[in-house]
Formats: C-alpha cells, structure tokens, sequence
C-alpha cells in the first residue's frame, strides 16, 4: 500500500557540500547507505523505521557531520 | 538498538529497580553528549548533569584544524545533535577540583559540592606543553579548543607570513595542509623522524611526508627547537638540524595528555589517563566509568593491554557504551571491544583505517583499491593476524576491509595468538568474495531496486540529475566526470578525488596480497604501483 500508515517516519539527508564520502555512514548503516563505483554516496532517504537505529548511529559516527535525520511521530 | 536487547532490557531493569537518582558527567565533549543520550535511550529517568570546563556545548573538533580554520564553517556550524531528549543540566564553563568517591561527591569552585550516585569521566585530553615555548606570546598558539582555533584565526589575519607547526601528528599536519590551502607558506618541525607514525606506521609516515612536500610544505623531521628568536617583524625559530625557519605565527600541536588532575586523590587507577576495566569501569570505585580520549582500558577483541584511543570515533561509541555499563552495573556489564577506525585528510588526499595498525609488525599490500580508482590499501600484520588496515583515497575498498578485518578478529581471538595464519586458500577466497560483496551489490532488491532492476552505474544518478528512484538520493555529484577517459588519465594524481575506475570485478578481491610492501608512495608512481 502506498500510502500505508506507519508508527513514525525518518527522513535522512545529506549535507552534499560537507560530504567527503568516507564511507563510515556505509559501516554502520549499510541498509541506508552505501557507496558505488563513481565514489558517490547513495542513500535512502526514507528508510524504513527499523532502520532509524542504525540511521542514528550513521549520523553520530559521520566524520564530516554530514547526516541529517528528521524524525516524525505519528 | 535491537542487536543489543537481551542486555538492554536487563540494563533497564536494573536502571528502574536500583534507581540512581543522579548521574554525572564530567566533560562536555563528544564522548560526555554521547553518553548522556545513551543514558537517556535506556531509559534512564533520573537527574543528569554534564559539567564542562569549556564555555562551549560539544562541538566537532576535528574541523577546527581545517574547515574552520579555513572559514567554511562558522563555530555555530560545529554543534552536534542529539538524537534523544536530553533533560539534562548544563553546567559549562566550571572546572571540577576534586572527586571524593567514597562519599561520591564531586568539588566545583566556590565550596559547591555535588553528590553522584553514577559518574562518567569523559574529560579528554589537553594539549602537551613543549618546554621552553613562549606561551605567553599571542602568536604561539595552541588547538584543541574552539577559542584556541579563534585565537589562531585572529593571528593569521595580522599577516600573510609563514606558519611554523610544531609536532607531527593529526592536528599538526592537518594544520599545515590547511596553512598550504590557504596559500601561505608552512613548516613542519617534528621531533619524530616520522609524521603521524603512531597511527600509519613508520612507512606509511615515511610517505606522507612526501605527500606535504610535495604540496609545498617544509617538513622538518626529528628536531627540536633550540631557541626561540622573538621579534616585533616576526619570528625566527633555531632548529636543531641548523636550519633557521621565520614564522608569522607558531602552531604547537605536539600531544596531548590526557586531563586528569581533578582525579588526583579520588583513589582511582590514574596511569596515563584512567585505567579501565574492559567493560569501562574506572579501576578503583564501582560507580565510576571512563570513556573517550581519557580512557585506557583492555580492548579484549586485540589484546588484555590497556591503552587509550585518541581517534574521535572512540568517543562516539565509548560514550554509548560507557553509559550501558554504568547503568548494567561492573557485574553485568560488557566489555567494549571496538573495531577503532580513524580518518584525516591532508592536501585533498584522504586517509582512513581500522583496527590498531600501530600493533602491526609488518605491512602487506591488500587488493581491492582499484575499484577507487588510483587508491591504495595497506594491512598490518602482527604475528600472521590482520590487526588494522589504512587506505588512501579507498573509501569503497575500506568497506570492505573494515568487515573483513572484523571478521578476521573474531575468528581468531577464540584461538591461540599465531596459529590462525592469513591465508590465500580458496576457502578464504570464497568467504571472502561472498562477505565482502560491497552494497552497492547487494542493495538493489528489495525497495531500493532501481527503476530498470539493473545495478549499472549508469542507473546511479548523482542530485540534480534525473533520480533513480522515489527516495533515492545521491552526493559527489561535483565530483563526477561525465567522460570517463579524462578521468582515467588524471588517475594517477595524487590529489584526485573520487573517480570511476569502471565496474569492480569480484575477482579484484583475494583476502591478503602476501606481497610486501616496499613503500607506500603518495607520489604519481605510488598509485600505479599500488595497483
């Protein structure tokens, strides 16, 4: 269903200037993100709320504090 | 946090049913925010108070040596965010004397006293003082504070004159990329023969003096300053290799120790930081947990040898688990066993590693950089065991080894140090090549599978360029060239970023390229001998 109710929702950005593309968001989130062969980062940028944890965790160890993560409770 | 719920639910019970009313924090740095909004994930409802001797809330520290430095980021751009509601009492800019913790009291200035049922240590480090250096002249500065960072702003705008860094590790070569970057000429004057070589090793450090002299910067390697000539034009700085160097400005940058004065007397184990358990239990109390820079506790996953663990990654994940064991209580507790990984980078050439590459007693080439394009990928190697692995400019590749260092570490700290060799046997090859298939190959299923079900690059669209799914979002895109065969002929330079080597082939993987390494070169040569 598109339009399925959910408990909550997280929205992840990416700060594009401040991204360096360590690939440290890849370790910790690798359901969220990951890099490719170009050196780009990919993301999700509505994963599912189980992945919130490992979002979070993404955010927290990202050298350059690139991450952004809006949280809404529903 | 579901990986860990049989010991969180545990850890909240014991939380609800012991009930500690009130947990301090002492250092209102990375490690200390770190633990609070763990303490608060696991429920902890009772009082927190962080205590800071800084004026500032935490900030990221790393930028002060570079995107600060250079303007890119303003101080307010620097404040990190919680991912909880904190609720707790800020008390910045106050030092705490001295900690009683048989009567878990805490000393803060004016007579104030502050009861703790639990407390974290998470002062960090401040920087070593170099013995004979004018500190009390405004153009010798030091960073590791916001303020230091402003102070050295300040005397960069008074000239455009060299810039004299003295020491060797991170922050000084950061400095001195940065010092470059900004067009200005710049020393390096260490006392080791090599720079950064307690984290890269002694080749790697070899090289990577190369990288900031072939960036312009003057290194200066295993001296000393002999006299410090102090004049109103400037300064002039008497090496002990005979050389003269003039400065506009002095940066010293030669350590840190770690900031435990306030503990002496507490009856804890105060040797070179706080001596932890491996669960981070501070030695000596049973309330009492350290975390971040101070701490030095045993990381089992290597070894039972305490050691402290300066990289900012640390902070994050000490903090997080300093706080579940404060809460599980010294019986419950787990030990924290981390994979360390740092980061830095210098004249636009990353570098990153895992594990303790400093335990490493040889270095072998490891395969997989190519798919990076011009990067290249060491592994240290103690006893037949891969103990850390460092790359440059091989983010993807890093990944990879990262799992499979970890992979490597576990199956062999359930044996007898030295009997698990690393081998090229096809088992290995075969675990490897399946373990280590990147994301990028493994994601395309599910709800992230791109438009067409293909995993070409070609479906991979940078922002700003046509989007290959609803949520699909992608970063670099400056960094990107559309013509691939431009690109390929800039692999070689030492400064490019992230490039398109073409598709990475699975067999480009064997896990140890048994090959010693000569020399790791950050030259032109260094990234096609690498590959």
């Amino acid at each position: 269903m598109r339009h399925r109710r959910r408990e909550a929702e997280i929205r992840i950005s990416v700060n594009n200037r401040r991204c360096h593309r360590y690939g440290f968001c890849v370790m910790e989130a690798p359901d969220v993100f990951w890099l490719v062969e170009d050196g780009q980062l990919r993301f999700d940028s509505r994963p599912d709320i189980t992945r919130r944890d490992q979002a979070r965790m993404a955010a927290r160890i990202c050298p350059m504090q690139a991450i952004g993560i809006q949280e809404r409770a529903k | 946090m579901t990986d860990l719920d049989p010991m969180l639910s545990r850890a909240s019970a014991d939380a609800a049913a012991a009930s500690p009313e009130r947990i301090v924090i002492v250092g209102a740095g990375l490690a200390g925010l770190r633990a609070a909004e763990r303490l608060r994930e696991l429920n902890f409802t009772g009082e927190l108070v962080i205590i800071g001797a800084e004026r500032h809330q935490p900030y990221h520290r790393p930028a002060l040596s570079k995107q600060l430095l250079l303007g890119e980021l303003r101080p307010s751009d620097l404040l990190f965010e919680s991912y909880v509601e904190l609720d707790a009492q800020w008390r910045l800019n106050t030092p705490v004397y001295q900690v009683d913790t048989s009567r878990r009291m805490l000393h803060l200035p004016g007579g104030e006293e502050m009861r703790y049922d639990g407390l974290v240590i998470a002062t960090g480090v401040e920087p070593r003082h170099l013995a004979g250096s004018p500190r009390h002249d405004s153009r010798v500065v030091q960073l590791r504070t916001l303020d230091d960072a402003a102070q050295l702003r300040r005397q960069l705008r008074h000239g455009d004159g060299p810039v004299v860094v003295i020491g060797g590790g991170f922050t000084a070569c950061e400095v001195a990329s940065t010092v470059r970057q900004m067009g200005r000429a710049a020393t390096i004057a260490s006392r080791s023969p090599v720079l950064m070589g307690r984290a890269l090793g002694q080749k790697l450090g070899r090289s990577l003096a190369e990288l900031h002299r072939a960036n312009g910067v003057d290194v200066h390697l295993g001296v000393k300053v002999l006299n410090w000539f102090r004049e109103s034009w400037g300064m002039a700085l008497h090496l002990s290799d005979g050389h003269l160097v003039l400065a506009d400005a002095v940066v010293l940058a030669v350590g840190s120790v770690p900031a435990t004065a306030w503990l002496r007397g507490s009856g804890l184990a105060l040797e070179d930081g706080v001596l932890c358990g491996p669960t981070c239990h501070a030695v000596g109390a049973n309330d009492v947990v350290a975390c971040g820079d101070v701490a030095r506790w045993p990381n089992l996953r290597f070894d039972s040898t305490p050691r402290r663990v300066e990289h900012w990654t640390n902070a994050v994940e000490m903090g997080r688990h300093a706080a579940e064991s404060l809460l599980a209580g010294q019986r419950s507790a787990r030990p924290y066993t981390p994979l360390p990984r740092f980061w830095t980078e210098q004249h636009k050439t990353r570098l990153q590693g895992s594990g303790l590459p400093a335990l490493g007693d040889d270095t072998v080439r490891l395969a997989g950089a190519a798919e990076d394009g011009g990067g290249g990928l060491v592994g240290y190697v103690k006893d037949g065991r891969l103990v850390g692995v460092v790359g440059r400019e091989a983010p993807r590749a890093m990944v990879r080894w990262t799992a499979e260092l970890e992979e490597q570490l576990r199956r062999t700290a359930t044996r007898a140090p030295g009997r698990e060799r690393i081998t090229t046997t096809q088992r290995t090859a075969e675990r490897s090549s399946a373990n280590l298939r990147g994301p990028a190959a493994d994601r395309t299923s599910g709800p992230l599978r791109t438009p067409d079900g293909e995993r070409s690059s070609g479906a991979l669209r940078p922002v700003g360029a046509e989007r290959s799914g609803p949520y699909l979002r992608a970063v670099g895109a400056e960094r990107s060239r559309p013509n691939l065969r431009a690109v390929g002929a800039e692999r070689s330079s030492p400064n490019l970023r992230s490039v398109d080597p073409g598709p990475a082939s699975e067999q480009e993987m064997p896990p140890v390229d048994r090959t010693r390494l000569a020399a790791w070169e950050f030259s032109r040569d260094g990234a096609r001998a690498m590959n």
